[in-house]
């Protein structure tokens, strides 16, 4: 259908399921980190479409590259940018329905590929 | 040269700008909570406290003066002194939300850098205090350098000091804006962050009842049965709370043709206004509770915020034709009429899905259909019991419904594939808070909506009934010829002519009569067909129902093949005129009837044969 032939790797199920094979591996990487340097939040980077609800996290990047001019000026003009703090509060409709997240104190409605390209920092609790 | 000075009135969409602008004018507008709800111009005057007049215009919602819709293009244009339509403004009246400093700062701050004369309003404090916030105006007017004044436009609150403000800051005029900042997004948005930091006394966390509400709003399967549910009420509602009114309405009517009938004599002016004016009117103006009722919900709708919420759950049907959730506002809003519908596709971003929705915004069942449905199922469908509570007539009108929602959907997917053709904007939309609508501003919307159907009604149905009266009454056959008035009026020639072209499809002479000044309106084809037969019917038969005349002339295939040409042919002139607007050209209007047209011809001819050919 429209618009899925350009779909974020990131969204496609064998992605999701390598990413949970990388994890062990990323954890005694994080591990490592957090005995090195203490000073600095120890994290783990997702994106915003991964994120589970109701999970606090900051936007560690975003890849712009992937987002078409409008999308890319509408999402800086909804407050999207490095170090804010988001959440994602719903995911619509079976199916691949967009996501509602919270950024700030507002509720901002965004598709899953534009999710995708945000990338968020989990503060590990 | 000495016009009141110009105030525009500027903000993010959900700011509450126009219950400010309200406030402060008195003027009355419509009132919603979807993001970019003002879509045309709004002007009002106020007074100074030094008793200078001022005009205050409301522009629309926008998130920068970087445009991406329509609209926003308006605001920009305005404020920095480019607009070929409004002079330069005086002085600009920003109006930031209190609980969303963040986002909207940033957008005040590029409006103050544009070198006029400003006041920010920090409108809804009540809720950001509500919301667990506590402001420092002062701390903020710093930091600005502006006047900030808190306000609850709502409820009033501020205004005379926003006034005194305004007096200040309006001086001898002629400032000039400078070009636009060149500051990027990002590096105002981070300053914008730090000002409300710096102006927040206390904060608690974002409440949380709103979330609540949209865990069940916006619930994977809840979510869309509750949608499908308040539609489903929506449409019952129309037809059965408008039961009473309309035959009210309808008595009424009645009751006034009695009168004429028995105060003037026979002749042409009774005749005019009776079969003519009371007549045709009278047959549309009933349809006023219903559509009112419509309305209703959709300004409720739009008002408590949920509208947004239903284009969030429709995002992923509506994405499957290559159009957003986004387009799902205007076409609601277009099963009242298609006219607020189409001007309502302007807060639609991307040009081509913009174009898509204005295109098929002409299939929602529009309320000028139901007068035309509601006659021929009523005299043609027999109301057989199916199920409880199910009837046939009900099925086919719901089957009606769904045939031009199929016929929009198929419409779209062929469009976006070939004279639309483009990607998707995709689907971001800022999702306002919940909110009660208010009584004031739902009463004020309806009231607009029941004054141009009404004058719709008297102007545009009234003259087209006036003069289709007068083709079909003459000129008079010969006494005894044996020729009806209607076949022998130079009206019934006509319908002759275009019978030729419609016979294939099953449509007699009375309907093609009806066709041509249902171009006016659709509903008017109600009036044409009730004029048609008061005309041609003398004696006994006159006093028959319409209904009744109806059974006795038309067959269950013509029937149904002029139900289905309703479901698709462009048979508005105000749809096309604002649709020559909202493209700025003749272009895409013609091709917009032209489509529906073939598809009209095409669907009644399919529709009449199969019944013929199904023995019906």
């Amino acid at each position: 259908m429209h618009g899925t032939g350009k779909l974020n790797p990131t969204e496609e199920i064998g992605a999701t399921r390598e990413n949970a094979d990388s994890t062990s591996a990323r954890h005694s990487l994080l591990i490592i980190n957090r005995i090195m340097d203490m000073s600095r939040p120890v994290v783990k980077s997702i994106s915003l479409e991964t994120l589970p609800r109701r999970q606090h996290a900051t936007v560690a990047a975003i890849d712009w590259a992937l987002l078409a001019d409008p999308e890319a000026r509408r999402l800086r003009e909804l407050g999207f940018d490095e170090g804010v703090d988001v959440e994602v509060l719903h995911r619509a409709t079976l199916g691949r329905g967009p996501i509602a997240c919270r950024i700030g104190r507002m509720t901002v409605a965004l598709r899953r590929r534009v999710a995708g390209a945000i990338h968020v920092s989990l503060a590990a609790a | 040269m000495h016009a009141a000075p110009l105030v525009a009135l500027v903000g993010n969409p959900n700011a509450g700008k126009s219950a400010l602008f309200n406030a402060l004018t008195g003027a009355r507008q419509k009132v919603g909570n979807y993001p970019g709800v003002t879509v045309e111009r709004k002007s009002g005057r106020m007074v100074l406290d030094d008793g200078r007049p001022i005009e205050l215009v409301d522009l629309p919602g926008a998130y920068s003066l970087d445009p991406s819709s329509p609209d926003e293009r308006v605001t920009r244009d305005v404020v920095t002194g480019r607009s070929s339509f409004e002079r330069t403004p005086d002085a600009m009246l920003v109006v930031v939300d209190a609980a969303n400093l963040d986002n909207h700062l940033r957008f005040a701050l590029q409006l103050i850098a544009l070198g006029l004369p400003v006041v920010v309003a920090l409108n809804m404090v009540d809720l950001a205090e509500r919301d667990g916030l506590t402001l420092d105006a002062a701390t903020l007017a710093r930091e600005l350098g502006v006047p900030v004044v808190p306000t609850v436009a709502v409820r009033k609150r501020g205004l005379d000091t926003l006034r005194a403000e305004l007096t200040a800051a309006i001086g001898g005029g002629g400032v000039k804006p400078h070009p636009e900042a060149v500051e990027s997004i990002t590096t105002l948005q981070r300053r914008a962050r730090q000002i409300a930091r710096a102006a927040t006394l206390h904060e608690a966390p974002a409440r949380r009842w709103a979330h609540l509400l949209d865990t069940v709003a916006l619930h994977a399967v809840v979510g869309p049965l509750l949608l499908v549910a308040l539609l489903f009420v929506m449409f019952q509602a129309v037809f059965t709370w408008a039961a009473v009114p309309a035959d009210m309405i309808d008595s009424g009517f009645a009751a006034l043709q009695g009168w004429i009938t028995q105060e003037l004599p026979a002749g042409f002016v009774r005749s005019l206004l009776t079969d003519g004016l009371i007549a045709g009117v009278g047959a549309v103006v009933v349809f006023l509770p219903q559509i009112l009722i419509l309305f209703l919900f959709i300004l409720v709708l739009e008002a408590s915020g949920y509208m947004v919420r239903a284009a969030f759950l429709m995002d992923r049907l509506m994405a499957t034709v290559g159009l957003s959730g986004r387009a799902f506002i205007p076409l609601l809003s277009s099963f009242a009429c298609a006219v607020p519908g189409i001007m309502a596709t302007r807060t639609i971003e991307d040009e081509k899905d913009r174009l898509t929705t204005i295109l098929i915004a002409p299939l929602m069942t529009c309320s000028a259909r139901w007068p035309v449905y509601t006659l021929i199922i009523g005299a043609m469908i027999p109301n057989t019991q199916l199920l409880p509570f199910v009837r046939l007539q009900g099925v086919v009108m719901f089957g009606l419904l769904v045939m031009g929602i199929a016929g929009a959907y198929a419409a779209a997917l062929i469009l976006r594939r070939t004279v639309t053709k483009g990607t998707s904007s995709g689907f971001m939309m800022e999702m306002p808070k919940y909110q009660m609508p208010r009584l004031a501003d739902i009463g004020i919307g309806l009231w607009t909506r029941a004054l141009i159907f009404l004058k719709r009604a008297g102007t545009i149905i009234a003259a087209t009934t006036v003069v289709l009266w007068l083709l079909l009454s003459y000129p008079k056959p010969p006494a005894n010829s044996g020729i009806s008035q209607v076949s022998y009026s130079i009206g019934g020639r006509i319908g002759s002519g275009i019978e030729v072209l419609v016979k294939p499809i099953g449509f007699n002479r009375d309907i093609s009569l009806a066709l041509l000044p249902a171009m006016a309106a659709r509903e008017v084809a109600v009036s044409a067909i009730g004029t048609v037969y008061a005309i041609d019917d003398t004696g006994d038969a006159s006093t028959q129902k319409i209904t009744d005349k109806l059974r006795g002339r038309w067959t269950l295939p013509t029937a149904l093949a002029f139900l289905m040409w309703f479901v698709f042919a462009p048979q508005c002139i105000s749809t096309i005129a604002v649709t020559r607007r909202e493209t700025n050209g003749w272009k895409w209007p013609a091709f917009m009837v032209g489509y529906l047209f073939a598809a009209a011809y095409i669907m009644a001819g399919i529709t009449y044969w199969l019944a013929v050919f199904a023995g019906l």
